[in-house]
């Protein structure tokens, strides 16, 4: 369970708040939101994981931001203050800034999306969508099972043929023999192991009703009041970033950056992770509704 | 099957086509918002896959090939992570899509990429993953309904084009999201940069199918016919 109390909200109002915060990141390039996504995202994702794996994750981004980067301010001569120039590359410093822009954007869904792997784990999206997709997720939720299956099948057949046979035919040519002879024997016994499970499911009354779910996520006033507080922050977020973007432009000159309301409501729409500790205070109408149970379902099922 | 289920069988090869048209439009447009949009719609292209499938209320014995191929696809993601570009994954697909029919073949392809995504991060690059090894599925299907792809040579030829297909539509979504006023110079360094892991992967494609493009058939016939899928 990941760290927070964010993390046992119920999985309607988690998705939300990532698909929000990966959508507006992915939505502009102003400056002063991607900085406040960059932050936001790295301070969740430092609270959840700590610095260490905070900055791996950075580094597997690095590439990928910096290509993207060059990209944008190499072979783009749109800009009015030429750096360098040299045949068709051409240097500008508002290509430069765009380039940085778009870096920046592209690290903050990448953040982001590391911090929802963090929390929505795969029982919260089976949660979710087992009850609209139930062929899907049951899909999902066996592939997941069969694919370490595979793995440890596979280690097996190795062993016994190299038991059975001996020494081995190290060339590339030999391995490559041998891995797809594997497959091979794993795709065979994998459907005949596989048909059987599903005969047995069909035995036991697997589709003849529609799937019910247990139920571990229930709405309480907290998702209510929350999911309220949230909303309005994504319209009041979504018109204040529409007229700031739609005032700002890097072509041909960079246009300075005015101060907004915008910029605090963008803040605090991606700081609820943070904010919703709050909770911890005891505020009494706010925590009344959970009734005779604890203050959360986290204290309870010993989450912490 | 459902009407549901019917009405998206017929929807799927216009949102084939659809979704590669509307993203280089956008591009070429130069319209705004690049990156959210083509996400959204790439998202917006698998729905009629999933629908389809889901409704079409398949045995769960005939829905145990696509576990069993996708999860030896991602095994094979992950068992070959340490080398670059070569993965047996898109050779996997297009056995499933050659013997198993066009919605199978997109499920396998969909499916491997959502799941090995998993472990090696999901990220922007998930929905457009899924939809290009999905698309390879769907074409090795549709070619093997039609009884071509049946010797050794075509089929692997087959998959190295589809190797070279996917790589060409993520390169494009790059360009497309991620570049602002993409001229031929930063078009063709996105193009230049992906090449050699492109070709890699149609090479590493070829090496995987040529052993397996007649043994699987075979086996997966004699699967079909013992229990009746």
């Amino acid at each position: 369970m990941a760290k927070g109390l964010f993390a046992t909200y119920h999985p309607a109002v988690c998705m939300l708040f990532f698909l929000a915060a990966i959508g507006f990141s992915f939505s502009t390039q102003h400056p002063v939101y991607v900085v406040l996504s960059c932050v936001m995202s790295s301070a969740y994702l430092v609270y959840l994981r700590g610095w260490r794996p905070f900055l791996r994750t950075m580094g597997t981004c690095v590439p990928l931001v910096v290509f993207v980067g060059l990209l944008n301010s190499l072979f783009n001569a749109a800009g009015a203050t030429i750096l360098w120039q040299w045949g068709p590359f051409c240097v500008c410093v508002e290509g430069l800034c765009y380039g940085v822009a778009m870096g920046g954007m592209l690290t903050a869904v990448l953040l982001w999306f590391a911090c929802y792997n963090e929390v929505m784990t795969e029982d919260k999206f089976t949660y979710l969508f087992g009850r609209r997709l139930p062929t899907v997720s049951l899909m999902v939720t066996m592939i997941s099972r069969w694919t370490p299956r595979m793995v440890s099948r596979g280690r097996n057949i190795h062993d016994s043929q190299e038991a059975l046979i001996g020494g081995y035919d190290q060339s590339r040519r030999g391995m490559l023999h041998r891995g797809v002879r594997m497959a091979t024997v794993l795709v065979g016994l994998g459907m005949e192991d596989a048909i059987q499970t599903a005969d047995s499911m069909s035995a036991r009354g697997y589709g003849s009703a529609t799937r019910t779910s247990y139920a571990r996520f229930r709405w309480h006033a907290r998702e209510r009041v929350v999911l309220g507080v949230f909303c309005a922050l994504i319209a009041a977020s979504a018109t204040l970033l529409a007229t700031d973007a739609g005032a700002f432009t890097f072509y041909p000159l960079v246009s300075p950056v005015e101060p907004s309301w915008g910029y605090a409501t963008y803040a605090l729409m991606l700081g609820m992770p943070f904010w919703v500790e709050l909770e911890r205070l005891r505020i009494p109408w706010y925590s009344s509704s959970h009734g005779k149970q604890p203050l959360t379902r986290a204290s309870v099922h010993g989450y912490e | 099957m459902g009407r549901l289920a019917r009405v998206m069988r017929i929807i799927q090869p216009v949102v084939l086509v659809a979704l590669p048209v509307i993203m280089m439009l956008w591009a070429w447009l130069k319209l705004a918002d690049a990156a959210l949009v083509t996400s959204v719609c790439a998202c917006a292209a698998l729905v009629p896959f999933f629908v389809g499938f889901e409704k079409s209320r398949r045995r769960a014995r005939n829905l145990m090939p696509i576990v069993v191929l996708t999860a030896l696809a991602v095994a094979g993601r992950l068992v070959f992570a340490p080398v670059p570009a070569i993965k047996p994954i898109i050779a996997i697909v297009v056995m499933g899509g050659l013997c198993f029919g066009r919605e199978e073949g997109f499920m396998v392809g969909a499916l491997a990429m959502l799941v090995s995504n998993v472990f090696f991060g999901q990220g922007p690059w998930t929905p457009w993953q899924m939809f290009s090894m999905g698309l390879v599925g769907y074409l090795a299907g549709v070619l093997g309904n039609r009884g071509r792809l049946t010797q050794r040579w075509s089929v692997a030829t087959f998959g190295a084009l589809m190797a070279l297909l996917y790589g060409f539509i993520l390169d494009t979504w790059t360009i497309v999201g991620f570049v602002s006023n993409a001229n031929a110079t930063s078009v063709f360094a996105t193009y230049a940069a992906g090449l050699a892991n492109n070709v890699a992967s149609a090479i590493g494609t070829v090496v995987f199918l040529i052993p397996i493009a007649n043994t699987w058939p075979r086996i997966f016939k004699r699967i079909k016919v013992r229990y009746q899928i």
